[in-house]
């Protein structure tokens, strides 16, 4: 009798030990035929050697690596990666708080406020790229049409006429469709901050700022760092904006990685070096990811 | 000389409402210029230097956008993938995260990371891999291969929100319906899902927007025409000799209403929602 | 599967199938046609994935012959059809290091200058110029009348078009792509002298402010709007404006160097994937289909009508004959046809050359590297 309980115990104990696999397997089925088999074929095609057509035609050891690493534009291409993913993190990051803290507020047409912001987010990048690649043109441009009028400018503005000024415009572009993500995200965070902490630093006489910096940003952190993390991912990876814009021209000089690999890929057919280039681009990002969860947690263990 | 508190306030609130009129313009400037560009025809879209408002008012340019291309079968095939893959995701999503946050199991960091490392990935680096994976299992060019790649790519993300939210969520609460005879299954769907709606509605909001905006996999993967979603079909007007852009744009617009529609309906639980994953997640 | 010339290509190409799965009630033809933009994108995928079409325009020979994947071009169209392409296309698509040929003409276009008459009017200049150093004449007249609000010349550098730069100026000072026995001579003394000549023109403000970003389009859109004069351009030019006076006049040339214009022809080719490329088999009977409808999309009234459609020429010498009773003022282009040359297309490392092409263009035209360089540069990766 005592045995056999504590058997059917032991029992259901293994039982509910794996059951949560049972219950993670649609998921998972999903993730790694969907995911996982593309990655692994991306990670093969990297250290193969791939005709002009596309076929695998055996080991290639690493010199799709060295290839890549070998081309002179290379080193533009992972500045401009680098670049266009912290100055848009960072700006959107400071805009997107600013942006929080204000319709966190109540005022009027807050609501409209809050949907307009949504706009950016709710059109596809394509449809967006797409209208201010209209806007930033030389010659017919909605914008130089504008600041004409206006009596701003005298001649038209080439907003895209140099790799640099080019960049520059698609940030802008990058940071428009990255901030309302991150400011609703950061409006959660908000939001699940008590009153109470406000209430009693009122009493205490805080003024404004004091409650900014001692209470609202650092119960803000979590939130912060989720966003930085994850939009870090996505504009690292983000390929529609510079794709549509100035596809990389001149030469590459704008190109990020994802447009660079592309360009490797279907422009000049090379797989296996566009695919070394995948590798290298999930090597940065998992280099980031870990660093900085290392790096927040030691400063959580910390304070 | 010191500022009274009420002064402040008036100077705050002068600050506030020019943040948010600057904002709101900067916002819907691209949306102005696609609206009244979209009522140009097409000499004087290129005109040097452009117009503002256009000269004469070409209504029917939103009537030709239906008979140039099939709109209405962009609009059902865009519906159909972002509806399909919406719940899909969402589907497998629920009880994924719902282990995540309350079980205790061999491997669960392992598979955590490797969820996380799915994030990392985008359609666009794999997509050679992609189409072999389609040929094989014989989706390319179905509405279904869609739905289940899309679906996969935003699993992640989903949950993640998902197991962030569970947690917040008292056990007791499931624990005494368990007690009352109730089925861990039975459990989740009356008692913890309701009380998880802000963000399942998050989750939703992110799938669905991701779905519907969905560009490169689908110009890949769909060859037939009559499959194509609204974003790659619009791409038709960037022809090979000309960018009909007073085109473009119409159907941009209106592409981009429906799901402005559905943001509208569910902006307040979005905002309620992403807290759970965001902070606690 | 095809590619997109205009938003009509796509439903005439259906109507032909339709008619002839109409009189072939066995046969039944899938269609698929994609924008140039994502073609190569997509082929890439299916050829991997074995899931390659019959019958493919969009690319050429050379991207996939290495890997044994495509039928030579008489293995599978009937003697007639082969008969009846002109010569000059057809000896273009020569595979030169196999000698045999594994794509058949398509589309084709003739480039030429094209000049906005009123510009020329304003500014008094009676004839379109022949050489160089007429260019910069005129060049000089037409910046100083619009004090350089108006363009005199266009250069094209960016992806799509570069290539043209060893075309347009190259081929006109003696250089080119290749010479006779086919081998690569891109940093030839001959191509950097051209390019060195169109980046002078550049720096003295003669033409478009940013050759490496500016497309052919930018720049069909700016002597539209009689902001530029000249632009060598495609044949099909003059129909997408119909209201923009345009004078036609032959690709200037160095008469330093040579005594005569080059013309240029560009074809598009069609390719046909052998069962190396696809999961199925390829029977007899099916052959004979395809040959089939070869014949009859190739026929005079069918291919014509289609060339018109789209604003381009017939490759075939019934097609021209066709074209030239009907519209004679094509008959124009069908005559320079005869004595174009072409890109070496058929050469199968062609897209590094195009590519590069481009590239080094955008590096002079951007000033990272003088013409010598980039040339140099690009003829080194060529011979690797």
């Amino acid at each position: 009798m005592k045995t056999s309980t504590s058997v059917k115990k032991r029992k259901k104990g293994r039982l509910s030990r794996y059951e949560a696999y049972l219950w993670l397997a649609p998921c998972l089925v999903l993730v790694t035929i969907f995911v996982f088999v593309p990655v692994i074929e991306t990670f093969v095609l990297s250290v193969s050697e791939v005709s002009r057509a596309g076929l695998v035609k055996g080991f290639g050891g690493l010199r799709n690596f060295q290839f890549v690493l070998g081309q002179p534009v290379f080193g533009r291409v992972i500045l401009n990666t680098v670049v266009w993913t912290i100055v848009n993190v960072g700006v959107s990051m400071v805009l997107s708080i600013i942006t929080a803290l204000v319709l966190n507020e109540k005022f009027h047409g807050r609501k409209l406020a809050r949907t307009v912001l949504l706009l950016p987010w709710a059109t596809s990048q394509m449809i967006t790229a797409s209208a201010w690649k209209y806007i930033f043109d030389y010659q017919y441009g909605a914008l130089n049409a504008l600041l004409l009028k206006l009596g701003l400018i005298k001649t038209n503005i080439n907003f895209l006429g140099s790799a640099n000024s080019a960049f520059i415009c698609m940030i802008v572009v990058g940071i428009t469709v990255t901030i309302p993500f991150m400011t609703f995200t950061l409006l959660s965070g908000l939001q699940s901050i008590s009153t109470d902490f406000y209430e009693a630093a009122t009493i205490d006489g805080a003024n404004f700022w004091d409650k900014l910096f001692r209470i609202t940003l650092p119960l803000l952190k979590p939130a912060i760092n989720v966003t930085i993390v994850l939009n870090t991912i996505y504009v690292f990876n983000n390929f529609t904006i510079v794709f549509t814009i100035t596809n990389g021209a001149p030469a590459n000089q704008t190109s990020t990685m994802m447009v660079y690999l592309y360009y490797l890929a279907f422009k000049k057919g090379d797989y296996g070096a566009s695919a070394a280039i995948s590798v290298i681009g999930f090597v940065i990002l998992l280099a980031f990811a870990l660093l900085y969860m290392k790096y927040q947690m030691k400063e959580e263990t910390a304070s | 000389m010191r500022k009274t508190g009420k002064q402040k306030f008036y100077l705050g609130r002068i600050f506030l409402y020019l943040f948010v009129v600057l904002g709101v313009l900067y916002i819907l400037y691209p949306y102005f210029v696609m609206f009244v560009s979209s009522l140009k025809g097409m000499d004087e879209i290129f005109r040097i230097p452009g117009t503002i408002f256009p000269e004469k008012w070409v209504w029917t340019n939103y009537i030709d956008i239906w008979r140039d291309i099939p709109l209405a079968v962009y609009f059902k095939n865009s519906a159909i993938i972002a509806v399909g893959s919406t719940a899909l995701c969402i589907a497998c999503a629920i009880p994924a995260g719902y282990a995540l946050a309350r079980m205790q199991f061999p491997g669960k960091r392992f598979i955590m990371s490797a969820i996380v490392v799915t994030q990392m990935f985008s359609a666009v680096v794999l997509l050679v891999g992609i189409y072999k994976l389609m040929v094989t299992l014989h989706l390319q060019n179905t509405r279904t291969g869609l739905i289940l790649l899309i679906a996969a790519f935003n699993q992640a993300f989903a949950a993640w929100l998902l197991s962030g939210t569970f947690a917040t969520i008292s056990k007791e609460l499931e624990e005494a319906a368990m007690i009352d005879g109730c089925s861990r299954m039975k459990a989740l769907i009356r008692v913890i899902l309701p009380l998880a709606a802000p963000g399942i509605v998050t989750a939703v909001v992110f799938v669905f927007i991701h779905a519907w905006n969905e560009y490169t996999l689908t110009l890949v993967l769909i060859g037939d025409p009559m499959l194509k979603s609204l974003n790659v079909g619009i791409h038709a007007f960037f022809g090979y000799t000309n960018t009909e852009w007073w085109y473009v744009f119409a159907a941009s617009l209106l592409a981009t209403l429906p799901i402005l529609c559905f943001f509208q309906i569910l902006e307040k639980q979005l905002v309620g929602g992403l807290t759970a994953g965001g902070v606690k997640g | 599967m095809g590619a997109q010339y205009s938003d009509a290509t796509e439903a005439y190409i259906q109507s032909v199938i339709d008619d002839f799965e109409a009189e072939h009630t066995n046969v039944k033809i899938n269609l698929e046609i994609v924008g140039w933009d994502n073609i190569g994108t997509r082929i890439r995928s299916m050829v991997g994935a074995k899931q390659a079409p019959d019958l493919y325009n969009g690319g050429s020979a050379g991207e996939f012959v290495g890997d044994d994947l495509l039928y030579k071009a008489e293995d599978v169209i009937s003697p007639e059809l082969k008969a009846d392409f002109f010569q000059v296309f057809w000896n273009n698509n020569i595979d030169p290091d196999l000698d045999e040929v594994y794509q058949i003409p398509y589309v084709a276009s003739v480039r030429a200058l094209y000049y906005n008459k009123a510009i020329f009017e304003e500014v008094g200049i009676e004839e379109a110029p022949k050489t160089w150093k007429e260019v910069e004449e005129v060049s000089a007249k037409i910046k100083e009348h619009y004090n350089g609000d108006v363009y005199a010349w266009g250069v094209d550098a960016t992806l799509t078009e570069g290539q043209t730069l060893l075309a347009y100026y190259g081929w006109n000072n003696g250089g080119g792509f290749v010479d006779d026995a086919g081998n690569y001579i891109v940093n030839c003394e001959e191509n950097v002298e051209a390019l060195e000549w169109i980046y002078d023109m550049y720096q003295k403000g003669y033409t478009n402010e940013n050759p490496s970003i500016e497309t052919r389009d930018d720049m069909q859109k700016l002597v539209a709007a009689d902001k530029m004069a000249m632009l060598v351009t495609a044949n099909f030019f003059p129909a997408l404006y119909p209201e923009l006076e345009v004078g036609i006049a032959e690709i200037p040339y160095n008469d330093a160097r040579v005594s005569s214009s080059s013309s240029m022809a560009v074809q598009d080719a069609l390719i046909f994937f052998n069962e190396n490329a696809k999961a199925t088999k390829d029977t007899p009977e099916k052959m004979q289909a395809i040959q089939d409808f070869l014949d009859f999309f190739y026929s005079a009234e069918y291919y014509t009508d289609f060339m018109v459609q789209e604003g381009l020429l017939p490759a075939t010498l019934t097609g021209a004959e066709r074209l030239a009773k009907e519209n004679p003022e094509q008959a124009v282009y069908i005559d320079a046809l005869e004595g174009s040359k072409f890109y070496a297309r058929s050469k199968q490392d062609w897209q590094d050359c195009s590519t590069g092409v481009c590239e080094a263009g955008q590096k002079v035209f951007t000033g990272m590297q003088t013409p010598k360089e980039a040339l140099d540069e690009l003829q080194m990766t060529l011979e690797n």
